[in-house]
């Protein structure tokens, strides 16, 4: 009844400002664009997948810089180490774009992107989520002890190996507090700009471990570091898809209406939890969007034919965002309920601020 | 302060467990998403 046509489409209003404004959260509170929940979602609300990519990135523009400006009054934004990203990046988003041409001309990109997909978002999860749990453990006993613990803990070895490469420049991180060589910080840059151009999405779910892992900020930082990342890549593609005449405004009105409330509330919740806490969702979204990705490899392997294999996919999608809106929203609850001296699990006591 | 306890039993568990908490946020989100598909979006795919 309150459905109207949007760019030729019937599109469910309710469902768009629905989108919007779980995904705000998500990315909010993860340092995502959501690209890769939102694209599938509208391609499902009846949308052209050309029109489906320039509303997502459109979208996305206006909630990373909503996202960013709340995380720079909380003050998770290491300035430095996004601006020497972003050089990085730009380069590998190029390369990345060229090999998914290479493989378009082979015929064969369709299969390479999704076998892509599944290998790099099942080995994320796979690492995120072990030293998680592993950061978990550790803040649990340090908790039983009665030690002091700040926001964040991580337990990977990692960024001690990056760290002490010692090629100049070395650029001192003044937020993150990290210094590093400035040549890591570039190669992360086109590694994960490489993986983003080549999947076709943002990249937000691959910088976040990196700037954890590899570099050694902290899970907060690394979040509002992706999001000035987001702003940037966000906007050259809103801007290149504007051009194209593949945004419908009306579209982008109505889901931004709904993820300015939802980026606000995930980007404020960022500051109730511990960094392994924005770590789980972001494993968790990953495991996820790998299913999805797996349902739409085998319907494609299977010539299209097996509808099930679709409509599983779909479901993947829609119930990742709301799985992902929810926990978010229970952490949140929790970390309220534990201020205030209330019961709360035993599991979420480490992973909220006290 | 006081620390209220919550109810005993199953209920319990699934609260308490993180993967049980896992698991009731993730069917009742499936749930959902089935049935805003069969509501709104049945017919467009």
């Amino acid at each position: 009844m309150f459905d109207f046509m949007i760019a030729g489409v019937q599109a469910p209003i309710f469902l768009l400002v629905f989108v919007g404004f779980t995904v705000g959260i998500v990315g909010g509170f993860i340092g995502v664009g959501g690209g890769y929940m939102v694209t599938p979602a509208l391609i499902v609300f009846g949308f052209p997948g050309y029109m489906a990519s320039g509303i997502d990135m459109t979208h996305i523009a206006g909630k990373g810089l909503v996202s960013t400006l709340r995380h720079r009054q909380l003050g998770n934004i290491d300035w430095t180490l996004a601006l020497t990203m972003v050089a990085g990046t730009m380069l590998g988003v190029e390369l990345g774009v060229r090999t998914l041409v290479y493989f378009k001309n082979l015929g064969i990109a369709g299969i390479v992107l999704l076998v892509t997909s599944v290998v790099v978002m099942f080995s994320l999860f796979l690492y995120t989520q072990i030293e998680t749990r592993r950061s978990h453990r550790a803040l649990d006993v340090m908790k039983k002890e009665g030690r002091q613990i700040g926001r964040e803990l991580h337990t990977s070895g990692l960024p001690k190996f990056f760290q002490s490469i010692n090629l100049a420049p070395i650029v001192r991180c003044r937020t993150a507090r990290v210094v590093v060589s400035m040549w890591v910080i570039v190669l992360v840059g086109v590694v994960t700009g490489f993986l983003a151009g080549f999947l076709g999405v943002g990249g937000g779910f691959i910088r976040v471990p990196a700037l954890v892992y590899l570099v050694g900020a902290s899970t907060h930082i690394a979040v509002g570091t992706d999001l000035v990342e987001i702003v940037f890549s966000g906007g050259y593609g809103a801007l290149r898809h504007s051009i194209e005449g593949h945004v419908d405004m009306m579209a982008v009105v109505f889901m931004i209406s709904g993820a300015l409330f939802g980026a606000q509330i995930g980007s404020i919740a960022t500051s109730y939890v511990r960094g392994p806490a924005i770590r789980y969702v972001l494993s968790y979204s990953l495991i996820l969007a790998t299913f999805g990705a797996v349902m739409r490899l085998l319907y494609v392997l299977t010539g299209q034919k097996v509808e099930w294999l679709s409509l599983v996919a779909v479901m993947l999608t829609l119930g990742e965002m709301i799985f992902l809106c929810l926990f978010i929203c229970s952490l949140l609850y929790f970390a309220w309920r534990n201020k205030r001296g209330d019961w709360v699990p035993d599991w979420v006591k480490p992973l909220v601020m006290s | 302060m006081v620390v209220k306890a919550k109810g005993n039993g199953v209920m319990k568990w699934w609260i308490n467990s993180m993967w049980g908490f896992w698991l009731v946020l993730l069917v009742f989100s499936l749930g959902l998403a089935t049935a805003i598909y069969y509501v709104w979006l049945k017919g467009n795919i």
